[in-house]
């Protein structure tokens, strides 16, 4: 009788409390998962948003996980065949993003923030008339401007 | 004896049932306890429709009363608690902030505009870009309040930010 009151208890508890912590179902806009970092450069919006990326779940996950123990067996008939077709259109998409015009773009704006936070910096008075560091850092600034003219004419004509 | 059995199996069930009740009632209390008092956080989706509708208020204020819109718009977004990841959430926040500062700049606010930069900085490092912006926005603010050495010191750390950006677009992949 003792076992049969005992174990109905162990049974309540176990049952009772474990399904009451059972996860609840997100509601269904907060299901779609934000990437937690923030864009790296200026790639960002014109409003500044970061991008909204699906992480990868683990049903997207397992099936790499076979690719990848079959991968070396794939790369030796690779290499034997010549380079694959997903090969070529990497390869000539990353021809066509042309990235070395893509890092001028994002350079661009720093370049002129550059040259306009020096022009800023030599317009402002001196509190003290006396001292010297008004027209230290006015020319600092204007030799980072010229410094980034030149730095960015080299690298994009 | 058969009965006796019964009395005391009904009295064992009884009990069960007792302690089941019980186990209930605690499980329930200890999901109830945790309930937030403070309102529902908006859906990320209205948060970020309502950062896009900002943007657009200060695109297309030509007036003042168009820009202290604008400002309002930003204010509300900017109170309101963010459904996104701290992390995605502060350069857009900070984004808001200079642009509300610019614009309290336009119109001739110098405090306000020092308190919207100021508020923007506070968010942490958010993107580096947002946050040269917000010390220029600094800078301008504490000039027209007639601090130009405290306008110097943003101005300095500005171009260093952007001098470190463009020396990380440019190098050699």
């Amino acid at each position: 009788m003792k076992k049969y009151l005992v174990s109905s208890v162990v049974a309540l508890v176990t049952v009772g409390c474990s399904a009451g912590r059972a996860p609840k179902a997100a509601p269904a806009q907060d299901t779609a998962p934000v990437q937690d970092t923030a864009p790296s450069g200026q790639a960002a919006s014109a409003t500044g948003l970061a991008p909204v990326a699906p992480a990868d779940s683990e049903a997207q996950q397992s099936p790499r996980s076979t690719q990848d123990d079959a991968a070396p067996q794939e790369e030796k008939r690779k290499s034997a065949v010549g380079p694959e077709p997903l090969q070529v259109a990497i390869d000539s998409f990353d021809d066509a993003l042309e990235p070395q015009k893509l890092s001028c773009e994002g350079a661009r704006p720093h370049r002129d923030a550059i040259c306009a936070i020096a022009e800023r910096l030599c317009e402002l008075p001196a509190e003290r008339p006396s001292t010297t560091r008004p027209s230290a850092s006015c020319y600092d600034a204007r030799h980072s401007c010229d410094a980034a003219k030149t730095k960015f004419k080299a690298r994009c004509g | 004896m058969k009965s006796r059995v019964d009395v005391v199996r009904r009295a064992c069930s009884a009990v069960v049932l007792l302690v089941g009740l019980g186990l209930v009632g605690a499980c329930g209390r200890e999901e109830r306890a945790p309930a937030p008092l403070a309102a529902p956080t908006m859906t990320r989706a209205a948060w970020l429709e309502a950062v896009r509708q900002a943007h657009a208020g200060v695109d297309g204020a030509q007036s003042s009363d168009d820009k202290n819109d604008a400002l309002r718009r930003i204010a509300v977004v900017l109170d309101e608690a963010t459904p996104l990841p701290e992390a995605s959430a502060a350069p857009v926040r900070q984004d808001l902030a200079s642009r509300a500062a610019r614009l309290a700049l336009e119109l001739g606010r110098a405090d306000e505009a020092r308190g919207w930069a100021e508020r923007g900085l506070a968010l942490g490092n958010g993107m580096p870009f947002f946050r040269a912006n917000l010390l220029v926005e600094l800078a301008d603010a504490e000039r027209m309040l007639g601090k130009n050495e405290a306008a110097r010191e943003h101005l300095v750390q500005a171009l260093g930010i952007n001098q470190d950006l463009l020396d990380r677009e440019l190098e050699e992949p």
